[in-house]
C-alpha cells in the first residue's frame, strides 16, 4: 500500500503534516506540526457525519456536518477516543503466550503483562497460529463470527476483512444473526415471511398525518437513533419534534409501555404503563381477551389476511389450558391494573393507531413471543396496511420511517475470492451458530442443539479470531465466559484500543481508527440521503495499521495477497470501484452523480426523496391483494398459529403466540433470594461500549461507577442514597455501580446500561467483582428458545446493597501492565 | 461491472440457438404478448422460468408456459403449489384463457389449479442456458449480501421468505429491480432443489 500514491491523489485536498503525534504516549512522539497547518475534512462515524479539524497533524475537534438536523453530541468526544490513554500503541503479546505460544497458561489471560513485539514478529506469530490451527484442527476449530459495531466505511469493515483473509486461509466458524434482534428476526419470517426489524417502516409523515395513538413499546427511539449502521443521518428526529407539538396540541397520544421511564418518554411526556419486565406477553393477552370477549376484533381482518387464529383463539379463552387469559389473569401478571390494560386495548381499538415496538423485549426468555403477540395483537385490531397505523419494529433502529431518497445502494468489501487457484478456500464449506451461542459452544464441544428446526453440533474450537469488538461487554454472564475462554489454545485481536477484550487476548495487533483512512459509506440506513467521502484527516496514532493492510499482511504471509487484494493496488481502487458501481445503477435510475474525482472533492452527494416514498405504508400492497403479494409465510399470509413450528414440537416455543414464564422475572421462585429484576437497555452517551473511554463517561457516571437506577421504595428497604456506590450481584456475579433513586423505575425493577467497562478487582481471581459496572455480571448465558436461541439479556435477577468496603480505583481506563 | 457484461452477452448469444419443440428459459423479467406482431401486450414472465418453445415469427417466440394458480386467480402462476417461485403474472384473467391441466387443494383449503398457457415474447427474452441465470444471481450474492452483514446461509430462510427478505433489502444493497429477481431465482434454484417439480 503506497502512501506516496494515496497523497498524489488527495493533492490539493490539504495533506497535513505527517509528524508523529499522539498525546498520553511516549515523549518523543508528541511533537506535533505546525498549529497553522490546517485542514477540515469530512469524515463520518456511526454518531453521525462531521468535518474534522485538524491542527498540526492532529485531530482536534468536530462540526458536525451541514445537513445533519439533530447531531449527536458524542461526535464531540471522537477526538478525545483518538487519542485516549486507551489506545494500543504497539503490536502486543501475552507474556506467557510470546513464552510458551499455544501451550501457555490459559488461566493468565487478563492478569499477565504484555510484550510489545515488532510487526514482523506479530504478523508471523499470527501466520503461523492460523496456519497451526487449520492444519491440525481444521477451519472448524476456529471461530471467527468476530461480532461488534466498531466503525463505518464500506471498505474497512474490520469483519468482513478479517472473515476475507480467514476463508482464503481454509476457512472458520461464522455465526448467524445478532445479539440485537436474534429471536425477533427468527420468529418473524415465520409469522410475517420477512425478518421485519431491518426494514424500511411506515413513513413517518404518515404517521403524523393519520395515527391518533403513537404507542412507543419498549422502544427509546430519542436515544438509540443517535446511531445507524450506516452514517447516522438523524432524519427521525424533525418527525418526533413534530409528533411532540402534535401531542401538546392534543391532535395525538403517546403512550410508552415499558418498566422504565426512559429518554422519550420523558420528552413526550407520554403516557406511561408500566409492565413488570419480560410480561408484556400477559398483557397484550388480556388486552386481546377484552377485545375478543366484547366482540370487537376485526374478524374480516383475521378471515382475509391471517391464517391459524382457531388454534391461538383456542389458548386466548382457555379452551386448551383451563386458563383464560382474562384481564385479572393478566394483570396478575404484569402488574399493571386490569382497568388500564381494557382502556388501553379500547383506546387502540376505537382510534388509529401505530405500535412501535424496540428490540429489548425480545432480549429476554421466550423473547420470540413477544413481537408475535404484538403482531396478532395489530390483526385484531385490523389496522395493518393502513397508512400511518399498524404496527413497526424498526422506529427506533437508524431512523427507520424516514421517506427513503432515490439512491443507488452502495456496496462495499465482501468475503468473494476471485481466483482460479486452487487455494484452501477451496474445500471451506460455510458453518455458522447462532451467534449469542458461542461461549455454550467453546464450553461444551460436541454438544448438539435446536435452532429454528434444525440441529447444530458444536465444534471443538481452539481459537477465537476477533476484530474490533467487544464480546467481554456484550456477551451475557461474564464469568461463564471467562471460564470458558480458558478452554482456548489462542485468542487474538485486533483493536484500536485496550478494551476489555484486548487486555483478554494473547496477541493484541493495533488497528487505526477511522479518521486515520479513506473510506465511504451512505448516511441513513433506511433513507440513503447521501454517500459521504470519509477522508483521511490525520496519519495512524503510533504503529496502529488499517485492518485491511493487517488481513493483506498476513494474507501475503500466507501466499495470497492477490486474493485478499483482488489485484487492487491501493485502498482507494476500492473505493474508486464502489462508487463507479453505484453511479452505475444510478445512471440505470436516472440519477445523476458527479465523477468520482468531483464526489471526493466536494465529499458528499445528495439524493432526493420522491413523493410515492413519502407515501410508504407497509402492508399496504398486501392488503390490496393477498394473492398477487403474498407473504413469504407458507400459507402466504399472517401466520398466528405456524405449521412449520408446530412440526418442531419445541416445549418452549408453541406453535401460537404464548406466555411461557421466563427463567427468572418477579413472579418466579428465585426472586425469594434476588428480588429485584435488573435491565440493561441502551446508553445515551455510549454506542454499546464504544465511547466509554473518554470524557463522555463525565456527563454520567456517579462517581465513576456505571449509573444503577433504583426506585426509592426498594432504595429505603436498604439504605441506599442517591449517589452512593452499590454492590449488584446475584449467583453469577457482580459488580459495583452508582446508584441513583428515582420514581422513573418501577419498584423491583433496576435499569443499570448494557456497555460499561469490565473492570475486574482481580483478574487472576475467579468470579472476582467488576468495579465499574459491567451488567454482563449478572446476565443468564442461554438461549431465548429452542426456536431462535437469541440471548436473553433481559432475563435477570439480582440483589443490591450498599457497598461499605474500600472503594477500589477504576483501572480499566489506565493501559494495562506492559513489559 | 465488466463481468455482468461479459454474461449478458453470452445469454444473448445463446437465444440464436433456440429452435421450436426445444425448452429454454426466460432471461430476464420480460413483457408476454398476445401475438406474434408484439403489439398487445397482456402481462409479464419472471426470470428463470422455463418454457417449451413452440414456433418463431419475426424476433418472436411462441411459448409454453405451465404452472400452478390459485383458483380465480390463474392468471397469476407459481412454479408449484405453496412454493412460490413466480412464473407469470397476466395482467387480467380474461383476455387470456388457460388450458386446465390439474386441481389441488392445500393444506390451508386453498385451491389451486394447474394451468398452461400459450403466449409470445421477444426472442431476446429467452436462452437455453439457465445456469448462466442462475450465476448472475450468485454473483450479486455473495458480493452484494455480505457487505454490511455476514452472509446469510441459503438454507436459513424458505423458498417462501427469501424473495420478501431481498425486497426488504434491496435499496440498501443497491440492488435494481432486475438484480433482486436474478438474486431471488438463484436462491430459490437452491431452495427447491431435490424437491418435486410438479
Amino acid at each position: 500500500m503506497s502512501n506516496i500514491k494515496r497523497r498524489d491523489f488527495l493533492k490539493g485536498s490539504g495533506v497535513a503534516a505527517s509528524a508523529l503525534l499522539v498525546s498520553n504516549l511516549p515523549a518523543d512522539s508528541l511533537i506535533s506540526g505546525p498549529i497553522a497547518n490546517t485542514s477540515n475534512k469530512i469524515s463520518a462515524s456511526h454518531f453521525g457525519a462531521f468535518r474534522a479539524h485538524v491542527k498540526g497533524g492532529q485531530f482536534t475537534g468536530v462540526t458536525a456536518f451541514e445537513d445533519d438536523p439533530f447531531p449527536s453530541p458524542m461526535i464531540n468526544a471522537l477526538p478525545a477516543r483518538t487519542y485516549s490513554k486507551t489506545r494500543v500503541e504497539y503490536p502486543m503479546v501475552r507474556e506467557g503466550f510470546l513464552k510458551d505460544g499455544h501451550k501457555s497458561d490459559s488461566s493468565k489471560r487478563g492478569s499477565e503483562k504484555f510484550v510489545r513485539v515488532s510487526w514482523e514478529k506479530a504478523l508471523d506469530l499470527v501466520t503461523s497460529e492460523i496456519k497451526r490451527v487449520q492444519k491440525t484442527y481444521g477451519y472448524k476449530s476456529i471461530y471467527a463470527g468476530s461480532y461488534g459495531w466498531y466503525c463505518t466505511g464500506k471498505l474497512h469493515n474490520p469483519q468482513t476483512l478479517m472473515n476475507r483473509m480467514m476463508k482464503i486461509s481454509g476457512g472458520y466458524v461464522g455465526r448467524i444473526g445478532d445479539y440485537s434482534t436474534a429471536a425477533a428476526q427468527v420468529i418473524l419470517p415465520h409469522v410475517l415471511g420477512s425478518i421485519e426489524v431491518y426494514e424500511q417502516q411506515t413513513s413517518w409523515p404518515l404517521v403524523l398525518k393519520h395515527a391518533k395513538n403513537v404507542v412507543f413499546w419498549g422502544a427509546n427511539p430519542l436515544v438509540t437513533c443517535q446511531i445507524e449502521w450506516d452514517v447516522a443521518g438523524h432524519g427521525a428526529f424533525p418527525y418526533l419534534e413534530q409528533l411532540k407539538k402534535a401531542h401538546k396540541d392534543g391532535q395525538v397520544d403517546v403512550y410508552s409501555v415499558d418498566p422504565i421511564k426512559n429518554d422519550t418518554a420523558m420528552y413526550f411526556d407520554s403516557t406511561q404503563i408500566k409492565p413488570k419486565p419480560n410480561t408484556d406477553v400477559a398483557m397484550m393477552l388480556g388486552m386481546m381477551y377484552h377485545l375478543h370477549t366484547t366482540n370487537q376484533y376485526d374478524k374480516e381482518f383475521i378471515k382475509k389476511y391471517t391464517v391459524g387464529f382457531k388454534d391461538f383463539e383456542d389458548y386466548l379463552l382457555g379452551k386448551t389450558d383451563k386458563t383464560p387469559k382474562t384481564l385479572k389473569w393478566a394483570s396478575n401478571i404484569c402488574g399493571v391494573e386490569e382497568k388500564v390494560i381494557k382502556q388501553f386495548a379500547q383506546k387502540l381499538r376505537d382510534e388509529k393507531s401505530m405500535l412501535m415496538a424496540g428490540w429489548g423485549v425480545q432480549r429476554a426468555d421466550h423473547g420470540e413471543q413477544f413481537h408475535w403477540t404484538l403482531v396478532t395483537l395489530a390483526c385484531m385490531l385490523g389496522q395493518v396496511g393502513v397508512p400511518g397505523c399498524g404496527f413497526g419494529f424498526s422506529y427506533h433502529y437508524s431512523n427507520g420511517g424516514t421517506p427513503s431518497a432515490d439512491a443507488p445502494g452502495l456496496g462495499g468489501i465482501s468475503t468473494n475470492i476471485n481466483s482460479k487457484k486452487d487455494g484452501p478456500w477451496k474445500n471451506y464449506k460455510p458453518f455458522n451458530i447462532p451467534c449469542a451461542r458461542m461461549v455454550d459452544m467453546i464450553a461444551n464441544p460436541g454438544k448438539t442443539i435446536d435452532f429454528n428446526g434444525r440441529k447444530i453440533e458444536y465444534p471443538d474450537i481452539k481459537m477465537v479470531y476477533w476484530t474490533s469488538g467487544n464480546p467481554f461487554h456484550h456477551h451475557q454472564d461474564r464469568n461463564t465466559m471467562i471460564e470458558a475462554w480458558k478452554k482456548l489454545e489462542t485468542f487474538i485481536v485486533h483493536e484500536p484500543y485496550w478494551t476489555p477484550t484486548a487486555r483478554m487476548a494473547d496477541i493484541v495487533l493495533p488497528a487505526t481508527t477511522e479518521i486515520e483512512r479513506n473510506d465511504i459509506e451512505v448516511i441513513g440506513d433506511y433513507d440513503s440521503s447521501h454517500i459521504i467521502a470519509m477522508k483521511k484527516a490525520i496519519e495512524p496514532v503510533q504503529e496502529s495499521k488499517d485492518d485491511y493492510e493487517i488481513c493483506r499482511l498476513i494474507s501475503k504471509k500466507l501466499g495470497y495477497e492477490e486474493e485478499f487484494t483482488d489485484g487492487k493496488e491501493t485502498q482507494l481502487d476500492w473505493i474508486k470501484e464502489f462508487y463507479a458501481n453505484s453511479k452505475a445503477q444510478a445512471e440505470e435510475k436516472g440519477i445523476k452523480m458527479p465523477s468520482f474525482d468531483e464526489f471526493w472533492e466536494k465529499g458528499f452527494v445528495k439524493f432526493e426523496v420522491k413523493e410515492i416514498d413519502k407515501n410508504f405504508t407497509r402492508y399496504e400492497k398486501y392488503v390490496q391483494n393477498p394473492m398477487l403479494n403474498p407473504l413469504g409465510t407458507p400459507s402466504g399470509k399472517i401466520e398466528i398459529s405456524s405449521r412449520v413450528i408446530k412440526k418442531f414440537n419445541y416445549d418452549d416455543c408453541l406453535h401460537y403466540p404464548s406466555w411461557i414464564e421466563p427463567a427468572e422475572w418477579l413472579g418466579s421462585k428465585e426472586s425469594e433470594d434476588y428480588p429485584l429484576h435488573i435491565l440493561s437497555p441502551h446508553p445515551k452517551y455510549r454506542l454499546h461500549s464504544q465511547l466509554s473511554n473518554t470524557w463522555l463517561r463525565d456527563l454520567y457516571e456517579v462517581k465513576g461507577r456505571e449509573p444503577i437506577w433504583i426506585n426509592p421504595k426498594d432504595a429505603k428497604k436498604r439504605g441506599i442514597k442517591n449517589g452512593d456506590i452499590v454492590k449488584v450481584y446475584n449467583k453469577r456475579g457482580s459488580t459495583l455501580a452508582g446508584a441513583i433513586v428515582t420514581d422513573n423505575v418501577l419498584p423491583g425493577v433496576l435499569k443499570m446500561d448494557e456497555g460499561g467497562w469490565y473492570d475486574p478487582s482481580d483478574a487472576s481471581e475467579e468470579k472476582t467483582m467488576c468495579k465499574h459496572g459491567d451488567v454482563n455480571q449478572l446476565t443468564i448465558d442461554k438461549g431465548s428458545s429452542k426456536l431462535a436461541q437469541g440471548n436473553i439479556a433481559n432475563t435477570a435477577l439480582v440483589e443490591i446493597e450498599k457497598y461499605n468496603k474500600e472503594i477500589p480505583a477504576i483501572t480499566v481506563f489506565e493501559k494495562p501492565e506492559i513489559i | 461491472m465488466k463481468k455482468n457484461k461479459i454474461i449478458l452477452s453470452s445469454i444473448l448469444f445463446s437465444t440464436s440457438l433456440l429452435f421450436a419443440g426445444q425448452n429454454g428459459f426466460i432471461s430476464h423479467d420480460s413483457k408476454v404478448f398476445l401475438n406474434a406482431d408484439g403489439k398487445k401486450e397482456i402481462g409479464k414472465i419472471d426470470t428463470a422460468t422455463p418454457v417449451e418453445i413452440l414456433s418463431s415469427k419475426g424476433n418472436f417466440k411462441e411459448i409454453k408456459v405451465v404452472g400452478w394458480g390459485g383458483y380465480g386467480f390463474e392468471n397469476v402462476l407459481f412454479k408449484d403449489v405453496g412454493e412460490r417461485v413466480f412464473y407469470l403474472v397476466l395482467n387480467d384473467n380474461k383476455t387470456k384463457k388457460p388450458k386446465e391441466l390439474a386441481e389441488k387443494t392445500d393444506s390451508f383449503e386453498t385451491q389451486w389449479k394447474k394451468v398452461s398457457y400459450t403466449l409470445w415474447v421477444n426472442e431476446k427474452s429467452l436462452t437455453t442456458n439457465i445456469d448462466e441465470v442462475y450465476k448472475e444471481g450468485q454473483e450479486l450474492f455473495v458480493t452484494r449480501c455480505g457487505s454490511c452483514h455476514v452472509s446469510p446461509e441459503i438454507k436459513h430462510y424458505t423458498t417462501n421468505q427469501w424473495p420478501n427478505i431481498i425486497e426488504g433489502m434491496k435499496s440498501r444493497a443497491g440492488l435494481t429491480k432486475q438484480d433482486v429477481k436474478y438474486i431471488t431465482k438463484y436462491i430459490q434454484a437452491e431452495t427447491t432443489k431435490g424437491k418435486s417439480h410438479e
